[in-house]
């Protein structure tokens, strides 16, 4: 069920009402049993839930086991198990084709022709949640579930199961298991939030996708400043695609009185490269840190010096090659990871030079002036990796967009600013849009910028309250886009 | 146990207050979005095509317009029949194709206000049995029907239909009214209501109503003189048309020349061969639906032009074709004469006393050529008999 639709509007609304007049005890089956409904709604979900089935009762009993069992060996094989089963079934659905091509691409042997599969969305969501269930589990960082059922809740609780956060076994079942009580407040902040992300996602993202497909659809014919402004607007309309998402989600939880990880704050408000991955993708970025780069961490401890930094950088490094994956079966994907990796292992390496530099910048003497030229860099190298991340959505090859970047600049300018004007109009960016998503990209940065948004609503006193409500449900009805694209963060 | 019974009503009272605030922030923006969509209506789910629903307003507004040929007649007369006042039916209504056409208020004598031409250009059996069922549905049945009766619509070949006739509606009326069994399968109402809460048509409304709308098209209110000064066809408000200054001028000789090549390619009448039994069972059946719902029929049979008639019946003769042609007329006479009903008129023009002067070309009889043999409706009622404006 896709969150821009009516059906999952009436179905929140449905489920929200419903689940406050069941009673207490019954209400983590109530959500077990909405959830699979939100799941099974869309096609190739119920041909494919089995799959979801199969990694919860895996993941659960091998939970269970470990937290059992005394014996190493005996753990670490049922971690082993539930890794295998997890990430078989991921890489069976969304990686043979591509290890195959790329297989068949190195032996010169033609690649096997499979099955075409089609992974059943959310996938790579519900198949790391329950693979952090287990992990924490072996790390004794959380108790085994015994309920089968509150564990399939878990691993399928229907806001987040589609678009994450991926939330944690610690955070989110004890909410699950020891529901809360109505409260007016929440709930009608949960609401708000969702009308948020509906806004940042309809208004905003879906309105800029228009021109920025309608650029990379066309790359090969498009000037420079026109492929420059949409790789520029991507960053952004990614953004505001995959926080709306997150906005609906938390805040679709939030009216059931569950609290899920915040995945995003303001990330391109961040004054460094490190900065912004830790606040972009959160619950993606601690995943692999906690998962990945904290083991790694833990087994090069001993080294040190030369060998020490290296092993450092490489730790940082492997995680986005493998966030590329994670991703999308793509070389765009990992050609996104690798530049990220190398973006923040340079920027790493090269902090304290910079630092030294950056006293001597008198520019740099302002805050205002330091804060935004390490903004628009730390925007501009996001974007130099997003645009493999762009080509892989919208068909584009990477090298025509980087090649036509640079070129026809002059020839674009050449009839002057209104000429250009209408290249951008004639790609779906006139003037009243523009003018209208600078304001609404404003509004929404300066509430943000003031903490978490179902708290500002519900700080305001009615009288603003309320019309911003009207404001928001209005500029979504004239300018949303309605029925256009699904959010780009679902197909992962 | 006061404590649990105030908790409860606390939360009943929150739940309430919930529930009353999510109406009231929904509600308005609801009624909006439902109000554009269903007043603009831009692909006329509701309302009907933008041009024809402008055609069928000034018509029953009383006005004559031109510039409408690119309208859809069935869809005109649709939405004429729907913004009819329910509470003042017509009198009288003309069915039938453009032979009927030429029939106006005055030659149809009917009521000021009481009557409307129904008349289609190239209307078959299924513009004419749906039309009146259009009426009878919207529970706008009219007293009188004059229904004008071309022979094709007793033809079995495929020739004898129109393409731009509304074979869906039909499909209903066979269904729905005769109960016989048909293609019809009833519209889900929730699919076309669905539009009125989509917010994409609600966008698509609002760039329409807001649109530059001067270079557009529009149908152009004839008054007065102008009525026949006009380069094109004119409809006029009780539906019948005026035809353009230049097929009113045709001279004497071009009328006849355009009447033989219209008997010898006899529109609609090939492989015409005999009265098949199933067609006229149907007409029968729609007559008697017709008057099970407290219609009136008066038949009326528009005359070919002499020429024309001629050149058919000379063709029948040598070449023993138009034979089902030929029987339409004594088959209706005597079922007219069975059941009662007036009938006025001949498809022989030389049978009523007409010439050549009297029609616009091989197939349509001028208003007052009508007028020689269909005595109006205040004598149809006064119960002048039919064979008798025969005589």
């Amino acid at each position: 069920m896709p969150f821009n639709s009516s059906i999952f509007i009436g179905f929140l609304a449905g489920v929200t009402a419903v689940y406050y007049l069941v009673p207490r005890l019954a209400k983590p089956y109530f959500l077990l049993l909405a959830s699979y409904a939100f799941y099974l709604y869309q096609p190739q979900n119920a041909r494919l839930v089995v799959l979801l089935i199969a990694a919860t009762l895996v993941t659960w009993a091998a939970g269970l086991a470990i937290g059992r069992l005394s014996s190493v060996w005996a753990r670490r094989g049922f971690l082993l198990l539930a890794l295998a089963a997890c990430l078989g079934i991921l890489f069976f659905y969304k990686y043979a084709g591509f290890f195959g091509g790329i297989w068949a691409g190195l032996t010169g042997r033609p690649a096997a022709a499979g099955p075409d599969l089609i992974a059943p969305l959310g996938l790579s969501y519900f198949t790391f949640q329950s693979l952090g269930y287990v992990i924490d589990v072996y790390q004794h960082q959380a108790e085994p579930e015994k309920n089968p059922l509150t564990y399939a809740l878990f691993v399928s609780f229907f806001p987040c199961i589609f678009t994450g956060p991926i939330e944690r076994k610690q955070h989110l079942l004890p909410q699950l298991t020891a529901p809360r009580p109505f409260d007016y407040s929440r709930a009608a902040g949960g609401a708000a939030r969702v009308l948020w992300g509906y806004v940042k996602k309809m208004v905003i993202a879906d309105n800029l996708a228009v021109f920025v497909r309608a650029v990379y659809q066309t790359a090969g014919s498009c000037a420079g400043p026109y492929l420059a402004a949409a790789s520029l607007l991507f960053s952004y309309q990614l953004y505001m695609d995959f926080s709306g998402c997150c906005d609906i989600a938390i805040g679709g939880a939030q009216m059931l009185g569950v609290d899920l990880l915040e995945n995003f704050d303001r990330p391109f408000a961040a004054c460094s490269y490190t900065e912004l991955w830790n606040r972009w993708h959160i619950s993606l970025t601690s995943w692999f840190r906690d998962y990945i780069f904290t083991p790694l961490s833990f087994y090069n401890r001993g080294a040190s010096g030369a060998l020490g930094k290296l092993q450092g950088w490489f730790n940082v490094f492997i995680i986005f090659p493998i966030s590329g994956l994670w991703h999308g079966a793509g070389v765009g994907y990992v050609v996104w990871g690798v530049l990220n990796g190398l973006f923040l292992v340079v920027g790493k390496a090269t902090a304290r030079w910079r630092r030294r530099l950056a006293k001597r910048n008198p520019l740099y003497r302002s805050k205002l002036v330091k804060t935004a030229v390490q903004r628009c860099c730390v925007y501009l190298l996001f974007t130099i990796c997003i645009v493999f991340f762009a080509c892989e959505l919208y068909g584009a090859k990477p090298l025509t967009v980087y090649g036509g970047m640079f070129s026809g600049w002059g020839q674009a300018f050449a009839g002057g600013l209104a000429s250009l004007g209408g290249g951008f109009a004639r790609l779906g960016l006139n003037g009243a849009t523009a003018g209208m998503l600078a304001l609404a990209g404003l509004f929404v940065a300066l509430v943000e910028a003031r903490g978490p948004v179902a708290g500002w609503f519900r700080r305001q006193w009615f009288f603003v309250r309320w019309p911003v409500y009207y404001a928001l449900c209005l500029l979504l009805l004239f300018f949303g886009a309605f029925g256009q694209s699904a959010f780009i963060y679902q197909q992962y | 146990m006061w404590k649990r019974v105030k908790q409860a009503a606390l939360f009943i009272l929150r739940y309430l207050e919930a529930a009353l605030k999510a109406v009231l922030l929904a509600g308005p923006v609801l009624f909006l979005m439902v109000y554009v969509n269903y007043t603009v209506d831009r692909s006329g789910y509701f309302q009907g095509d933008q041009f024809e629903r402008e055609v069928a307003e000034a018509l029953l507004a009383g006005q004559d317009l031109s510039n409408y040929e690119k309208m859809d007649e069935r869809q005109i007369v649709r939405l004429y029949v729907q913004n009819l006042p329910s509470d003042a039916p017509l009198g009288t209504v003309a069915l039938g194709s453009s032979r009927i056409l030429q029939m106006d208020r005055s030659v149809a004598d009917a009521d000021a206000g009481g009557f409307f031409n129904a008349g289609m250009i190239g209307a078959d059996v299924r513009d004419v049995m749906s039309t009146l069922y259009l009426f009878i549905r919207e529970g706008k049945a009219p007293q009188n029907v004059i229904l004008g009766i071309d022979p094709w619509i007793f033809s079995p070949s495929p020739e004898a239909l129109d393409i731009r006739a509304d074979a869906e509606l039909y499909e209903e009326f066979l269904s729905e009214a005769l109960g016989r069994q048909s293609e019809y399968d009833a519209p889900d109402p929730v699919e076309v209501w669905d539009v009125l809460l989509d917010p994409a048509y609600f966008q698509g409304n609002i760039a329409w109503a807001s649109r530059d709308t001067g270079s557009e098209e529009h149908p152009i209110t004839v008054a007065g003189a102008e009525l026949w000064q006009q380069d094109t066809e004119v409809k006029r408000s009780d539906g019948s048309v005026v035809y353009t200054r230049e097929m009113r001028a045709y001279t004497h000789d071009e009328v006849e020349l355009l009447a033989v090549e219209q008997g010898g390619t006899a529109l609609r009448l090939n492989d015409f061969d005999a009265l098949p039994p199933d067609k006229l069972a149907l007409f029968d059946e729609f007559i008697r639906y017709g008057r099970q719902n407290g219609v009136n029929f008066v038949f009326v049979l528009v005359p070919y032009h002499p020429l024309a008639y001629y050149v058919m019946s000379q063709t029948q003769a040598e070449q023993q074709c138009y034979n089902g042609f030929f029987a339409v007329e004594p088959w209706l006479r005597e079922y007219a004469a069975k059941n009662h009903i007036p009938l006025y008129g001949s498809y022989d023009a030389e049978s009523l006393g007409l010439t050549g002067e009297d029609f616009y070309d091989g197939l349509h009889c001028k208003g007052s050529g009508i007028a020689k043999f269909f005595p109006g409706m205040h004598a149809v009622l006064a119960g002048q008999s039919g064979t008798a404006a025969l005589q």
